[in-house]
C-alpha cells in the first residue's frame, strides 16, 4: 500500500447554540475535504485562520470524531473506530503542534518527556534500552550532546530546542504519519529554517508521511511536495506546488500569493485583490463559498456548488472559470 | 537634517539574574517621509529601542547612556512631564498586538475620543468625536463603527483602529512595533497598503520595527539590522537586498523563502544569540560566524560606511558582498 492516509469526503461539523429558544446552527469546520498523503511525502494545506486547516489535521487523527466521509490510513478503515481501538494506530499517527511553549509538560524533564511514549507502547524492554532509545532520538532531532539534555526542563530551553523535544517524542514512536499544524510558526527566522530542514531531512530519513498545516505558503512552497489552499471548510485548489502556486488557477489562490510579501524589493508581483472579509462560517455563502468576494462571480457561481475538477496532470481547481483565470 | 537621530543609545534592564544590556550604542537615523525599518530577530533589542525612544521602558529598565534627537530636542534629558507633550504630538506608538492594545470595556471610537482629548485640553468634545470619525475614515473604517466594541472589529480593524488612535495628535513620527503579526495574509497586505496610503498622503515618518525581512522590503526606504542589541547593518533598502555585507543580514535574507523565483536551498547560522547578561568580547556573532578571524574575538569592528550611505559593522564585508553576489 502506497498511500498512508487516505481522505474521502471528510466532514466534521460542530453544533452552535444561540440561546436556548433558538434552533441549534452547525459550524462546517471542514466540509467534503478529499486527499491523499504517499510515504514520504509532505502534504501541505494553506489558508488563512478559520479556514478549516487545523481542524482537518485533528479529525483525521481522531482528535475529533468525523461528522462524515471516510478516514484509511495505511489501507484500514479508521473512521468509526472507538477510542480503545485507536490506541493501536495512534502510535503511528502523531502530531507535533504550533507552540512549544504549551505543548510540553511544564513539570517534566525531557527524559519524563520522551520516556512517555516508550512507557505508554512498550518499546523498550529495560531501563537501559529505555536510555539508548532516547539518547539516539535525541541525536536525531540534533540536539548535541544529547545527555545535556536529560535533566532540562522546558523553561530552560529556547523555542527551537523545544520544538525539538516535541518532534523528538513524535520520532521516538517511529510514526508513519505525522501532522504538523504550524509546526514552526513561532520560531525566530534563522531557527525556523533549520527546524524544517530537519524535518524534511528525517522524512527522507525514515520515510514518514506528513501533512504540514500552514498560513504561509512562501514556507508551504519551500517544504511540500503537495499544496492544498482551503477557504470555508473546503478545498478550493490542490496540487503539486508548481502548479498550485506557479500557475495558480483559484481566484483565491491567487489573491493569496499576490498578498505575500517577497523579501526583495524589485520583485514585481501580480497585483490580485479581493473585496470584504471572510464570510461566517456558520451562515456560509451559497454555490461556491467564495463568490461574494471573487472579481469573477457571475450567477452560476452564486447558484451552483463547485466540484474539485483536474486540470493537469496533478492540478485540481474548484472553479469552473479557471480557463479566464 | 534628520527628523529624528539616536546616537549611541545604550539601555539596560535590571533583573534578578544580573543586568541586561538589551541595546548597546545603538544610532539610527530617519529622515523626514521616509520609512525605516528595524530588523532583527526576537530578543534583539528591537522593541527596547522603540520603547526607548517613547521613553516607555518598564520600571525595571533604564537608558544608560546616548541622545536621542527629535526635531531638535534631546528626549533622553525630558522629564516624564515634558514627555506626555512630546509623545503622540511628536512621536507616536503602535503597539504590537492591535488585538490586546484595545480596551475591551469601551467602544472603540470612545477610546479614540479620549486619547485626543487626554492631549487636547481645550478641546470640545464634539471636535474630538468629529476628528475621531475623519481619523476612522482615513485609515479605511467605516465612522459608524465608532459605536462598536472591540470585540465587534475583525483583526484587520482593530489594526486600523489602532494606527487610527496613534495618528490622532498629528505625529512626526509614527513608531510601529510588529503591525502585523498575527494577521492574515491578506488582511497584512491591506494594512502594507493602507501604511503606505499614510505615508503618500500625510507625509508621515516611520519606523516599522519586524522580525519579517519579506514585509520591510514592501514598505521601508531603509533598513537597520539589529543582532544582540547593536545595529550591524544600516542602508537603503535595494542595497541591503541586494548587496548585503553583513554576515547576519546574508543569514537572514537566506532564512526567507520567496513565493517567486526558484527554490533555494536556505540556509542558516549555527547556534544561538548571545545572553546579553555577559555578551562575547569583540564582535557578538564571532562564536556563530562563518568569517570569524582572531581580529574578531579580540575587537569590535566599528560601524563604518562601507559604501555611501551603507554602513556595517564588519571586518571582511568586502568578503561577505562578493560572496552574495556569487550565491545569487
Amino acid at each position: 500500500m502506497e498511500e498512508t492516509l487516505v481522505v474521502q469526503d471528510l466532514e466534521k461539523r460542530f453544533p452552535v447554540s444561540r440561546g436556548f429558544f433558538r434552533k441549534t446552527l452547525w459550524l462546517r469546520a471542514v466540509d467534503r475535504v478529499s486527499f491523499t498523503i504517499k510515504r514520504d511525502e509532505m502534504v501541505g494545506l494553506a489558508g488563512e485562520s478559520g479556514c478549516g486547516k487545523t481542524t482537518t489535521g485533528r479529525t483525521v487523527l481522531k482528535l475529533f470524531e468525523p461528522s462524515g466521509g471516510r478516514i484509511l490510513f495505511q489501507g484500514s478503515d479508521i473512521t468509526n473506530l472507538k477510542p480503545s481501538d485507536m490506541k493501536q494506530y495512534r502510535r503511528h499517527m502523531q502530531m507535533v503542534f504550533q507552540d512549544p511553549y504549551r505543548s510540553l509538560n511544564p513539570r517534566k524533564n525531557v527524559m519524563n518527556i520522551l520516556s512517555l511514549p516508550i512507557n505508554t507502547y512498550n518499546l523498550a524492554n529495560s531501563r537501559s534500552e529505555k536510555l539508548e532509545m532516547i539518547m539516539n532520538v535525541l541525536d536525531q532531532v540534533r540536539l548535541h550532546p544529547p545527555e545535556r539534555y536529560l535533566y532540562k526542563y522546558p523553561h530552560e530551553l529556547s523555542g527551537g530546542e523545544r520544538q525539538r523535544v516535541a518532534l523528538a517524542r513524535v520520532l521516538v514512536l517511529s510514526p508513519k504519519l505525522i501532522v504538523a499544524d504550524e509546526p514552526v510558526s513561532m520560531l525566530d527566522a534563522l531557527v525556523r529554517i533549520s527546524m524544517l530542514d530537519l524535518l524534511l531531512d528525517l522524512k527522507k530519513k525514515t520515510g514518514f508521511a506528513c501533512l504540514f498545516i500552514t498560513h504561509d505558503l512562501a514556507l508551504a512552497r519551500y517544504t511540500c511536495d503537495r499544496i492544498g489552499i482551503m477557504y470555508l471548510g473546503r478545498i478550493v485548489e490542490m496540487g503539486s506546488k508548481d502548479a498550485v502556486i506557479t500557475h495558480p488557477a483559484h481566484p483565491y489562490t491567487k489573491a493569496l500569493i499576490s498578498a505575500v510579501p517577497v523579501p526583495n524589493p524589485s520583485a514585481r508581483k501580480v497585483q490580485f485583490n479581493v473585496k470584504g472579509d471572510l464570510p461566517s462560517p456558520i451562515d456560509t455563502p451559497s454555490g461556491c463559498p467564495f463568490h461574494p468576494r471573487c472579481p469573477y462571480a457571475d450567477d452560476r457561481c452564486r447558484e451552483e456548488e463547485q466540484q474539485l475538477v483536474r486540470i493537469d496532470a496533478d492540478h485540481y481547481v474548484a472553479c469552473y472559470k479557471h480557463n479566464l483565470i | 537634517m534628520a527628523l529624528m537621530e539616536i546616537r549611541q543609545l545604550k539601555a539596560c534592564y535590571f533583573t534578578p539574574e544580573g543586568t541586561v544590556q538589551a541595546i548597546d550604542g545603538v544610532n539610527l537615523k530617519l529622515e523626514k517621509s521616509h520609512a525605516l525599518g528595524l530588523v532583527g530577530e526576537s530578543g534583539c533589542g528591537k522593541t527596547t529601542v522603540a520603547l526607548a525612544s517613547m521613553k516607555l521602558l518598564p520600571s525595571n529598565a533604564r537608558i544608560t547612556g546616548g541622545d536621542i534627537i527629535l526635531d531638535g530636542e534631546n528626549l533622553v534629558t525630558k522629564t516624564d512631564k515634558e514627555m506626555n507633550k512630546i509623545r503622540w504630538k511628536k512621536i507616536s506608538l503602535v503597539f504590537q498586538g492591535a488585538m490586546n492594545a484595545l480596551n475591551p470595556v469601551f467602544k472603540v471610537g470612545d477610546q479614540i475620543v479620549e486619547a485626543i482629548m487626554t492631549h487636547n485640553k481645550n478641546m470640545a468634545k464634539s471636535k474630538a468625536v468629529e476628528r475621531t470619525r475623519e481619523l476612522l475614515e482615513l485609515v479605511g473604517v467605516d465612522p459608524s463603527r465608532a459605536q462598536d466594541y472591540p470585540y465587534e472589529f475583525s483583526g484587520g480593524m482593530k489594526q486600523r483602529a489602532v494606527i487610527a488612535m496613534a495618528l490622532a495628535c498629528d505625529p512626526d513620527v509614527l513608531v510601529a512595533d510588529e503591525p502585523t503579526t498575527a494577521l492574515d495574509v491578506i488582511t497584512q497586505s491591506r494594512i502594507l497598503a493602507l501604511i503606505r496610503e499614510l505615508q503618500a498622503k500625510l507625509g508621515l515618518s516611520l519606523v516599522v520595527i519586524t522580525h519579517d525581512l519579506s514585509l520591510t522590503a514592501e514598505i521601508c526606504s531603509e533598513i537597520a539590522i539589529m543582532y544582540a542589541g547593536k545595529i550591524v547593518e544600516f542602508g537603503k533598502t535595494s542595497e541591503i537586498y541586494s548587496e548585503p555585507m553583513h554576515p547576519y543580514t546574508n543569514a537572514l535574507l537566506s532564512a526567507f523563502p520567496s513565493i517567486l523565483g526558484p527554490i533555494r536551498k536556505m540556509e542558516t547560522l549555527a547556534g544561538f544569540p548571545p545572553d546579553l547578561r555577559n555578551p562575547p568580547s569583540g564582535c557578538r556573532l564571532f562564536p556563530r560566524c562563518p568569517y570569524a578571524e582572531d581580529r574578531c574575538k579580540e575587537k569590535e569592528p566599528d560601524f563604518e560606511e562601507a559604501t555611501r550611505g551603507h554602513f556595517v559593522a564588519c571586518y571582511n564585508w568586502g568578503q561577505v558582498k562578493q560572496s552574495w553576489k556569487k550565491h545569487s
